[in-house]
């Protein structure tokens, strides 16, 4: 899967490194911790390239490397080996100002927990980003209000963040983000903290930021909702790139599912289940060993509903598929068997 | 918002911490300058003490007596022995004295024979009388030596000596052969003391051909350094002389009240540096507490991208407005309780001592100016600063070590 991935990374596309937003080069990441002798492998050797405009979530389970990844993008931690390049630069090769300016300018972080520092007002918060840069006083307060207007903050940038809603704040922690109108947004789990429907809201504000100001933006998130709402998918397991998904495939993956839980009457938590275990069509369902899918599903009932039902979908699928052979051969008026000749040499 | 005022509404992010480490920090200064104020009084009057105490040593070739008896000849040393008393710490003057007792054949007075002798006495001109007797004298007529009397042959006499010799201010007298002027008459209120003349030193060397002084009159300091400086000066000159405090009782007050004041300097000593030491620690605990439960919030900055030097500066900027506010607190404190703190440190020894050795020496004759000086507030603003910077500095370092990631996952 590295391999494929590597494939489609800079290199493998003829592109130069220069054409990316983000080009990861093999990027590990070791931890020791204490206790232990051997350190902990967060990321095992990740490669990817990511293109300039594009909204990505990095999907993958807790402890699969997600966050790490994304601080390394940020310059918050350094990886172990391997290169992180950012707009054609190497970051590993940066001085320690540098990636103090990189941070400030450059990149733009939203927080799970939003980090606001809560003795600070709404204003004030999106203000001390651009503090870092020196901004003058003046030209800070005019754009912070411009900004938190822009995210829908314009009567409350007098609040303290103990004083604002979970979605209130995740708004003034994006104007923050976007102070120094940096061109990528980094966003570590920003609907994590918060509702169905403000989460909603925080990622469609995400999207128009890409739509409207190209804003290249990574988004580490655990939802489906939030995932499905960006250009490319890439998913993380253990410590490793392990599926890249386009919006295509997405949407693929979204019929998908949609029909499974019709045929199989069943709930998206058991798709869920089904997808994250590989089982993501019907051929393989049908086919798969009875005890792995009960092992799967936890329920051996459903386990066996599921398996019958997909051995019926798959055969009116195959049936579907002899049809439409037999009517192609039809309208093509010949078949060299019948006719007793041969298919044509190569 | 600026770093400062940033840093200075920290502070009241937690008001009730606050006000409690303002508190300690303030009384902890307060200490520091009640302790400071009884250093400094007992300085004061320990130079009041040694003005109105007499502080004087004798130097005298070994086996010697005060003076010359009638007509005897007399050991003398020699001028290089001066540079050597000089040589001795706490010494403040030294004065050569050439001592004669004559017998005076001129005299009209009668009685025993000390009373008809007369007493000459050769010192510094420029130096106010002094005399070996005992007695404070007083020019009654004529004028007092002088500086510019160094080599001349002029006499300063006592009232009694010239009522009964019938001289005043204009006659001569013969001494050794050799002829002085009277230029002034002196009262000492003693009648032995009155009989005697007093003629410069270096004249008094060529009057009775001698080549240096048979008694030096030392004086130090201090009261409480006389011992030491007699034992340096026997230290240092041998024994060839005789080195003594010319007033035993002097010498017993003085090392009572010194071993009182050494036990009330180092009480105050002691309370100065702990009340600082503690200072010092509270501001260091509170700033690794600020810290600890900061450092998401360093990590934050670091995340938007501010200077490790922004950082610290706002941290130590809070730190030293915490240490500046306990300082004001503590002057407050300081001015109003100065009689209170004062006690600590020297009314419990003034109280115990009363019937001691030393009679409560120190606070019946002690006046303690409880009062701020400003150089005082000055220095200890100065410490506060400085507690402020040295309490934040380790806990800072230690977070701005941290990678801007290790900082955001900390929790506190």
């Amino acid at each position: 899967m590295i391999t494929e991935i590597r494939d489609q990374s800079a290199e493998g596309a003829g592109l130069r490194r220069e054409d990316f937003a983000i080009v990861l080069d093999n990027v590990k990441k070791n931890f020791d911790v204490k206790g232990r002798k051997a350190p902990v492998r967060a990321l095992r050797g990740v490669y990817a390239s990511i293109e300039r405009g594009t909204m990505i979530a990095i999907k993958g389970d807790s402890g699969s490397g997600k966050t790490t990844l994304l601080q390394m993008m940020g310059a918050l931690d350094t990886p172990t080996s391997g290169s992180v390049i950012v707009n054609g630069e190497d970051l590993s090769e940066l001085p320690e100002e540098s990636l103090t300016r990189y941070r400030a300018k450059t990149v733009g972080f939203v927080f799970q927990s939003f980090n606001l520092i809560p003795n600070l007002s709404a204003l004030e918060n999106v203000e001390l980003a651009m503090e870092a840069l020196n901004v003058p006083k003046s030209e800070r307060r005019v754009r912070a209000g411009e900004l938190l207007r822009a995210v829908g903050m314009e009567d409350r940038m007098d609040h303290k963040p103990s004083k604002l809603s979970g979605g209130e704040q995740q708004r003034v922690a994006i104007a923050r983000a976007l102070a120094n109108d940096p061109s990528i947004i980094l966003a570590d789990e920003p609907t994590g903290n918060l509702d169905t429907k403000t989460g909603k809201a925080i990622i469609e504000l995400l999207r128009q930021l890409r739509k409207e100001r190209g804003k290249t933006v990574l988004i580490v998130t655990h939802s489906n909702r939030a995932a499905k709402a960006c250009d490319k998918m890439i998913t993380i397991k253990d410590g490793v790139l392990a599926s890249e998904q386009t919006r295509t495939m997405i949407d693929h993956d979204r019929g998908l599912k949609s029909t499974m839980r019709e045929v199989f009457e069943v709930s998206g938590k058991v798709i869920s289940k089904l997808f994250d275990a590989d089982y993501t069509d019907f051929e393989t369902i049908a086919n798969a060993n009875e005890n792995d899918l009960v092992r799967v599903l936890g329920d051996k009932g459903l386990a066996r509903k599921i398996m019958a039902r997909a051995r019926t979908a798959q055969d009116e699928i195959d049936a579907e598929d002899d049809s439409d052979e037999d009517d192609e051969d039809k309208e093509e008026g010949s078949c060299p068997e019948e006719e007793g000749g041969s298919y044509p040499e190569e | 918002m600026s770093l400062v005022s940033r840093g200075v509404r920290n502070l009241f992010r937690n008001k009730a911490r606050t006000a409690v480490v303002i508190l300690i920090v303030g009384f902890a200064i307060a200490i520091f300058l009640s302790a400071s104020m009884v250093s400094s009084s007992i300085s004061t009057n320990m130079f009041k003490l040694s003005a109105s105490l007499d502080t004087t040593i004798t130097v005298r070739p070994a086996g010697t007596s005060n003076f010359g008896m009638m007509g005897q000849s007399q050991e003398t040393m020699n001028d290089s022995i001066l540079s050597q008393i000089w040589s001795v710490s706490h010494v403040s003057t030294v004065d050569p004295v050439i001592s004669k007792m004559e017998n005076d054949q001129s005299s009209n007075t009668s009685g025993p024979g000390f009373a008809r002798g007369r007493m000459v006495q050769g010192m510094d001109p420029s130096q106010p009388i002094f005399l070996t007797f005992g007695g404070t004298p007083t020019i009654s007529s004529g004028r007092a030596l002088t500086s510019n009397d160094t080599r001349a042959y002029v006499t300063v006499i006592g009232k009694e000596y010239a009522n009964t010799s019938g001289l005043s201010v204009g006659s001569a007298i013969s001494l050794n052969g050799s002829a002085l002027t009277v230029v002034g008459v002196y009262t000492s209120g003693t009648q032995f003391g009155d009989r005697t003349i007093i003629i410069p030193y270096e004249t008094a060397k060529a009057v009775y051909n001698l080549t240096g002084m048979n008694t030096v009159y030392v004086t130090v300091d201090l009261v409480g350094s006389m011992d030491q400086a007699v034992q340096d000066l026997k230290s240092v000159l041998g024994s060839s002389y005789d080195v003594s405090a010319l007033s035993s009782t002097t010498g017993d007050r003085a090392g009572q009240m010194q071993s009182s004041i050494d036990a009330t300097v180092s009480s105050s000593n002691f309370g100065k540096w702990a009340s600082l030491l503690t200072a010092g620690a509270v501001m260091a605990f509170v700033m690794v507490l600020v810290i600890r439960e900061r450092t998401k919030e360093i990590g934050i900055m670091k995340a938007l991208g501010f200077k490790d030097w922004k950082i610290a500066s706002q941290l130590v900027i809070e730190s030293i407005a915490l240490a500046l506010i306990g300082f004001a607190v503590g002057v407050i404190i300081a001015q109003v309780g100065a009689p209170y703190f004062a006690s600590m440190f020297i009314g419990s020894r003034s109280t115990t001592d009363t019937n001691g050795p030393s009679g409560g020496l120190i606070a019946p004759t002690m006046n303690f100016n409880t009062s701020l000086s400003s150089g005082l507030v000055a220095s200890s603003l100065l410490l506060a600063v400085v507690l402020g910077v040295v309490g934040a500095l380790y806990p800072i370092i230690t977070a701005l070590r941290l990678k801007p990631a290790e900082a955001l996952r900390h929790d506190h």
